[in-house]
């Protein structure tokens, strides 16, 4: 599939595509697709629009710090760029934001986090985790906790099944528990995370039959169990040479193996465009990852402003 | 050779990050070994049911079932693990009565969180891959392990599940009910500090819930202690090696090299990094001279830098005790077992 190259009144597109952007975006797909490298070009290449960016990742050990050969990336945010800002959330530190939301007294709260119960029960207790997580990217909205001064926070979350029990933990405890801090808490994190004015969902896949099947699927489970719509982006589309279908392959090896890869690709984006409108899934390019990640990150932010 | 680290061993643990192609090396690996003459059982995790197609098998339930027997007497036998079946038999066998049982099956929490408790997927993996092992029906036995998201959830989940059902938290929760019941003067100071501010950050209802939950779950202690203990044991015996299944990408690999160093530090043992869906080596060489040829081959001499640099940038100082193999990508095609055992004659040793 061959994209076409911006011209003039394709800035326009350009301009509306990030007007479009919401203040919360969640960025999730398969494994192996590429979620964290979209994740990171959307923030840099906003943040380039002159836009304030937080990007967020979940997981005990960075994913960026080795992407970006860059010194620790923790809790609080480190400036990559000008305006491009990355943090990892762990649940204990947010846990203990929250916590000290309510509990003012230092040597209470030093109290609640050093009791070695409290420890373990925090590290394995159902939802908390989720919770925690959630309760801090929807603080801003629901003015819990310490401000957050950005015009985006993007989320690298976690890939599918996990992302799911992300998203169900609020859910499933607004159900169970009516009263109280926590009822209310979940309450008003699920109309956050409903919001279409205030946040984004976005699922990341490749052209591969796994990938493709299982975003379908999850854009379809968002919407029934969550209500929460989504949108597709496409990403290591390889722009395969124009006539290679036309060549003939028993001559080579070569030809032979990328004609059934560009068929089986085209077979793909059909499977996902049956079920999905092309004009609103974005389709990024194949790039050669180079040791100058801001220019790799910048083809990407390219081909996501870039109009179908 | 990959056939000399099956030959050492009894049980291979795949581990890796989600969507690098575990279950499809898992099931090449599980081949592999049942071609060389032994009775092999592969067990997934796999909510996709990604290995029946990989395995040809259609409308699979996921019992155990053949796949494929060799000449030579080898044969390959797969497995599902039933997280639900397992679970609810847990349950069952470890609450005193049949009452207990149901009144622990209609607690609100344990029903809406259980199959969500971090862990449970691993733990329901492990105990099915004890009981394989006591069968004694097995030569060698091929764990693919739980999508996680990080690679050492599944051998730090029999802790995290110990910790959550073991003695300080539900004794915790026990002083609690007793504390309605005016005993509160079982509790010291920190842990009466402790609760007031749990009570406040999330009010009494939650709590309310969680006791019960708690207190229902106390009678799984010891049992979760033994299996721990058991399970442990099997993975850390010298017949049993960790493998980590990637694909080339420079992050996740210098992930994968630091969760090995972990993986060492707990006293598991990593025997090799397997690096699948590499760009396979094609005949280039061609009386084609179109345009779009010439850009093929440009497009493909890229790929094939790209890769060896990386490998050269991330393997280029070898890891002790590790071999390193790479496995091509494939088309896995309409007949998935043919080229499954295609793909796994295909082991190549980088080391």
């Amino acid at each position: 599939m061959r994209l076409a190259n911006p011209c003039f009144l394709d800035r326009i597109n350009v301009i509306m595509w990030a007007m479009k952007l919401r203040p919360l975006i969640f960025i999730t797909g398969k494994g192996g697709v590429g979620k964290s490298t979209v994740a990171a070009a959307l923030a840099y290449g906003l943040s380039l629009q002159g836009k304030k960016v937080l990007l967020v990742e979940l997981a005990e050990k960075s994913f960026y710090e080795k992407f970006f050969h860059s010194k620790s990336i923790e809790f609080a945010p480190r400036e990559i760029a000008p305006g491009f800002y990355i943090s990892l959330w762990d649940y204990i530190s947010c846990l203990r934001e929250y916590v000290g939301f309510y509990v003012k007294t230092d040597k209470i709260f030093d109290l609640f986090f050093s009791n070695q119960v409290v420890q373990k029960f925090v590290r394995a207790a159902p939802s908390l985790k989720e919770l925690a997580l959630l309760g801090k990217a929807t603080s801003q909205p629901r003015k819990v906790g310490p401000e957050l001064k950005y015009d985006h926070i993007i989320i690298d979350s976690y890939s599918t099944g996990h992302h799911k029990a992300l998203l169900k933990a609020p859910f499933g405890m607004a159900e169970i528990i009516q009263r109280g801090p926590m009822g209310v808490h979940s309450k008003n994190m699920i109309q956050v995370l409903q919001n279409p004015d205030y946040t984004q969902h976005f699922i990341v896949l490749k052209p591969e039959e796994l990938p493709v099947v299982e975003s379908l699927e999850l854009k379809a489970s968002l919407e029934k169990e969550f209500k929460v719509s989504s949108q597709f982006i496409c990403n290591q589309v390889v722009d395969y040479p124009e006539n290679l279908e036309a060549l003939a392959p028993q001559d080579s090896e070569l030809v032979d193996f990328f004609q059934l890869e560009l068929q089986l690709q085209n077979k793909n984006l059909k499977h996902l465009e049956s079920s999905s409108a092309k004009s609103e899934n974005k389709y990024v390019r194949y790039y050669f990852e180079k040791k100058d990640k801001f220019a790799f990150l910048r083809n990407i932010y390219q081909d996501l402003e870039r109009k179908t | 050779m990959m056939q000399s680290l099956i030959e050492k061993h009894k049980i291979f643990v795949c581990a890796g990050s989600g969507g690098v192609g575990k279950t499809t090396v898992s099931s090449a690996l599980a081949l592999l070994a049942a071609s060389m003459g032994k009775k092999v059982l592969l067990f997934t995790i796999d909510p996709s049911k990604r290995l029946a197609s990989c395995l040809g098998l259609n409308n699979w339930s996921g019992e155990k079932v053949s796949v494929q027997k060799f000449e030579n007497g080898g044969e390959l036998f797969a497995s599902m693990v039933d997280h639900k079946k397992i679970f609810d038999e847990f349950v069952a066998e470890n609450n005193s009565s049949p009452q207990e049982t149901e009144k622990m099956l209609k607690n609100r929490l344990y029903r809406e969180l259980s199959t969500n408790l971090s862990g449970s997927q691993e733990f329901t993996s492990l105990r099915s891959l004890e009981r394989a092992v006591d069968s004694g029906l097995y030569d060698f036995i091929v764990l693919d392990t739980p999508p996680a998201q990080h690679t050492l959830d599944f051998v730090k989940a029999p802790q995290v599940l110990f910790h959550l059902f073991s003695g300080p938290v539900v004794e915790w929760f026990r002083k609690l009910t007793q504390k309605k019941k005016g005993f509160l003067g079982l509790l010291n100071k920190g842990t009466q500090a402790a609760i007031s501010v749990l009570e406040k950050v999330t009010g009494a209802e939650f709590i309310s819930e969680l006791q019960d939950f708690f207190v229902h779950v106390s009678n799984w202690s010891p049992s979760i202690q033994d299996m721990v203990i058991r399970t442990q044991k099997i993975l850390m015996d010298s017949q049993t090696a960790f493998l980590i299944i990637a694909n080339l990408d420079e992050a996740r690999l210098l992930e994968a090299k630091d969760n090995i160093r972990e993986l060492k530090r707990l006293g598991f043992a990593v025997k090799s990094i397997v690096i699948n869906r590499m760009t396979p080596v094609l005949n280039t060489s061609s009386p084609i001279n179109a345009p779009a040829f010439l850009e093929l081959q440009s497009f493909y001499k890229n790929l094939q830098t790209s890769e060896g640099e990386q490998i050269q940038q991330i393997f280029g100082e070898k890891i002790p005790g590790i071999e390193l193999f790479s496995l091509p990508k494939i088309n896995m095609g309409e007949n998935e077992i043919e080229n499954l055992f295609l793909l796994a004659k295909q082991f190549k040793n980088l080391s």
